[in-house]
């Protein structure tokens, strides 16, 4: 049996000037390194840091362009055979 | 600033797909060197963000979302009662061929006459009017 460990979430304290740190354990697994931004926003009461990346690397795991426009295709004549 | 343009949903979807055409990386690198002033009516972006969820699930979404609006100098367009007017008016005309969404944008770019950057292949026979370049693959 394989023993899946997760990351042990924890707490952090707000330095005087609104700084947190981001533990290294989550650092590391997102590829989060100095210099890097992230986009804070709220959700549902909560706090939500997404990382900003380059814009390569988001297109490594993505769809090809033919993929991309034949789901756009197929989601516009289904929103508008719903509307009709 | 450069010429103004409005763009759609789906030139901002291909520029995250796994081989982006050329002439969609070209426009996004002249909005960058602001040589294009780049609208964008918002609710295209929750439409950007469901296809990109669609295919390559929610965290993909959140973080090309995040990325685009702080990489490139987008001005976001609420909408507003002109807009409401003239984007419910093309639904009515256009039901059949356009989606909320294209009429957001459509509506947007008529009034501002701002050329509309579009991967719809039938909108300039629905509206002769609108300044359109597009991008047909």
């Amino acid at each position: 049996m394989d023993v899946v460990e997760n990351i042990k979430e924890k707490t952090v304290t707000i330095t005087n000037q609104g700084m947190i740190t981001i533990p290294s354990a989550f650092r590391k697994i997102y590829g989060l390194k100095d210099g890097d931004k992230v986009l804070i926003i709220e959700d549902e009461g909560s706090l939500k840091i997404i990382p900003l990346k380059d814009e390569q690397d988001l297109r490594k795991n993505s769809y090809s362009t033919e993929e991309m426009l034949n789901q756009m295709e197929k989601s516009k004549k289904y929103e508008i055979k719903r509307e009709m | 600033m450069g010429k103004k343009s409005c763009l759609d949903t789906g030139v901002i979807t291909l520029l995250y797909s796994k081989d982006p055409p050329s002439s969609i990386i070209n426009l996004f690198r002249a909005i960058k060197e602001k040589k294009i002033e780049a609208h964008i009516v918002s609710p295209i972006m929750s439409e950007v963000f469901y296809h990109i969820c669609n295919l390559n699930g929610k965290v993909a979404a959140e973080t090309i979302i995040a990325t685009f609006l702080n990489t490139y100098p987008i001005k976001l367009v609420n909408l507003n009662q002109t807009l409401i007017i003239k984007a419910g008016t093309l639904k009515c005309q256009h039901y059949h061929l356009l989606s909320y969404n294209d009429c957001f944008s459509i509506a947007y770019a008529l009034n501002k006459k701002l050329i509309l950057h579009t991967t719809e292949k039938n909108l300039g026979k629905a509206i002769p009017n609108l300044k359109l370049k597009s991008y047909i693959f």
